[in-house]
């Protein structure tokens, strides 16, 4: 364990040390104030028109009456009708849109820059080491070869998880410098197929950053397994970016046939569960970890295989 | 004595290219052992192999006893080595560099890290990129590196590469001292085949895959020690007188080449100078550097002679 714990001191030191890191620490915050920027004098603005009218009952009331709405509008409305209510009853102000949490939870979009950067490390981390010929001072140590590759992929783990931890930390930051230290009242209310969700704003924000955290670790498993195996940084990086990018919509196209729902990318979008509403019926959350650690332990297999039987030569 | 190394009949297939044929190669503590052949002769897949990069397609490799297929561990424990040109983290410094390879050894302490680097002189450089570093600091930086858990094997693939004659020299000359001091076994691969000449105790040729000769370096470079080459002119008449002593006489480009007895030499001149030849210059025929022993064994194939 110790002799583990050092290794994975190495690949740490490999991973920080390097100037690319940390110009993506900086990208990383760079991409916090705009969107902050953009939420604040943009996206902000436009929401508190819509909110004082949405405060005014009586238009909800003269549009429902209205016939001619769709289905889908009529569902909206009968939410929104909900909501209020709710708000009445319980005597709880919603999440103002200047709310610190608001822009934490609308900012967990920002989690794919950091599924691109962890992809990058994730590709480069075996690979990169074949390509400077380091690998082989690595490889005759004392140490079986599956405890160094595992170390890498911990490290990359830790990696990635230090952004998660700045990129939430950065949002905060920003969110209370831009939206005048608001942290009022902070429940997250929601309508979920029908009933209303009343949950704090950080508990929320947890489990949304939490679910959308366990598709990185499964993107950059697999962009650590295709590094590790071609030892090939840009392929392993192009092949993972393009995966993520275009895995959502193809399983999307397809989502009338039954078999999609092995498909790894039917089931990364764990949020999807949160709502209740899966993409493709009849899907449910165990099923989609299931399939997850399935796919995560064939990539570290893989990986781990090819690695302890390669020979090292040029 | 027990062998520091031991391959018994080590073969490798690669593509079904049988690049190392039937390998069996014992080296002991002590004793600083050369590795010679032709460019793709096969010795950096042996050390390879050695050093656990590779594995073996039949055969058994033992390192100070352990088998080193079934015991990796414990077998690599005892061995330092730079294979090729040592290729280290340019982006760290020299001592993040160390204390990488510090980090995946047991029991290596910091009082070491600082004696390895003071013994390869980085004292001055050690805190600084390794980019910045000359090709001559980075073979240090690499013999520091496997120097540093103090193995009882010393695995150097072209270890004076890059190096000053000043280096060279050090080099040579602490490789000797682990060996003769420390008992530790060095094995070297070179192309500069006079460097082997001054570093190694034996050297084994190896050539299409298979060692096609062991031996001391005192005995490989002694063959033909008793063949001189004479300039003499005209060596025509030369040639005559010089068959009335011995009949191993052959006709060079501006003199002859006998083989005789150092003490007959004396007596040939004498000869010739009666016979009113011109001796110009005697000296032992060109056959008896390691260099031209090596050419001859191996046909004179691919090697670098520089």
């Amino acid at each position: 364990m110790k002799q583990f714990k050092q290794l994975v001191h190495n690949e740490i030191m490999k991973i920080f040390r390097r100037t690319a890191t940390k110009i993506m620490f900086l990208l990383l915050l760079t991409v916090v104030i705009i969107s902050g920027l953009v939420f604040r004098f943009m996206i902000m603005d436009n929401t508190v028109d819509d909110a004082a009218a949405g405060e005014n009952g009586v238009s909800i009331n003269i549009a429902a009456e209205n016939d001619e709405l769709s289905p889908g509008e009529q569902r909206q409305l009968e939410e929104q009708l909900l909501l209020q209510q709710y708000y009445e009853a319980e005597g709880v102000e919603p999440l103002t849109a200047e709310h610190v949490w608001n822009f934490v939870i609308a900012n967990a979009d920002t989690l794919s820059f950091i599924t691109m950067f962890t992809v990058i490390i994730a590709a480069g981390i075996v690979a990169g080491e074949h390509t400077q010929g380091t690998i082989k001072l690595l490889l005759i140590r004392p140490v079986k070869r599956w405890k160094i590759l595992l170390s890498k992929w911990t490290a990359t783990m830790l990696f990635s998880f230090t952004m998660l931890i700045a990129l939430i930390a950065f949002s905060w930051i920003v969110g209370l410098l831009f939206f005048q230290f608001n942290i009022g009242p902070s429940r997250w209310i929601e309508v979920v197929q029908g009933e209303i969700r009343d949950w704090h704003a950080g508990y929320y924000a947890l489990i949304e950053y939490g679910l959308n955290f366990v598709s990185v670790i499964i993107m950059t498993t697999f962009a650590f397994m295709i590094g590790t195996v071609f030892r090939n940084t840009s392929l392993a990086i192009g092949l993972s970016l393009v995966a993520m990018f275009t895995g959502g919509q193809i399983v999307y196209l397809l989502s009338q046939y039954d078999w999609i729902k092995y498909v790894l990318f039917a089931n990364t979008n764990l949020i999807q569960y949160v709502y209740n509403n899966p993409m493709i019926e009849g899907m449910t959350m165990p099923f989609s970890i299931t399939m997850l650690s399935v796919y995560f332990a064939v990539f570290l297999a893989i990986a781990t295989i090819t690695f302890s039987k390669r020979d090292v030569a040029e | 004595m027990h062998p520091a190394i031991e391959l018994n009949q080590v073969s490798k297939i690669i593509n079904k290219k049988k690049i190392i044929n039937d390998i069996s190669l014992s080296v002991f503590p002590g004793e600083v052992f050369g590795l010679l052949g032709p460019n793709g002769a096969g010795k950096t897949t042996t050390i390879r192999m050695i050093v656990g990069l590779m594995k073996t397609t039949s055969g058994s490799i033992y390192i100070n006893g352990q088998n080193l297929a079934s015991n990796f561990e414990k077998a690599l424990s005892n061995v330092g080595a730079v294979v090729e040109n040592p290729e280290l983290y340019s982006f760290l410094s020299g001592w993040h560099n160390l204390k990488h390879y510090q980090r995946m050894a047991p029991g290596v302490t910091n009082e070491r890290l600082a004696e390895v680097i003071q013994l390869v002189g980085l004292n001055e450089r050690i805190h600084d990129k390794v980019k910045t570093y000359s090709l001559g600091m980075r073979q240090r930086l690499g013999l520091a590196q496997a120097l540093l858990h103090q193995p009882k094997v010393l695995i150097l693939d072209e270890p004076t590469n890059g190096l000053d004659p000043a280096g060279i020299r050090e080099i040579r000359d602490y490789l000797r001292q682990l060996a003769e001091k420390e008992n530790i076994c060095v094995i070297v691969s070179s192309h500069l085949l006079s460097e082997m000449e001054k570093m190694c105790d034996r050297i084994a040729v190896i050539q299409k895959g298979e060692i096609i000769r062991v031996e001391k370096v005192a005995d490989f470079v002694q063959h033909n020690k008793n063949e001189w080459f004479l300039e003499v002119t005209p060596a025509k008449k030369a040639l005559a007188v010089a068959r009335t002593i011995t009949s191993n006489v052959s006709a060079e480009e501006s003199g002859i080449t006998v083989k005789l007895d150092k003490q007959q030499i004396p007596l040939l001149v004498s000869k010739l100078v009666a016979a009113q030849i011109s001796v110009f210059m005697i000296r032992p025929a060109k056959q008896n550097t390691l260099e031209d022993q090596f050419l001859s064994i191996t046909g004179g194939e691919n090697v670098e002679t520089v």
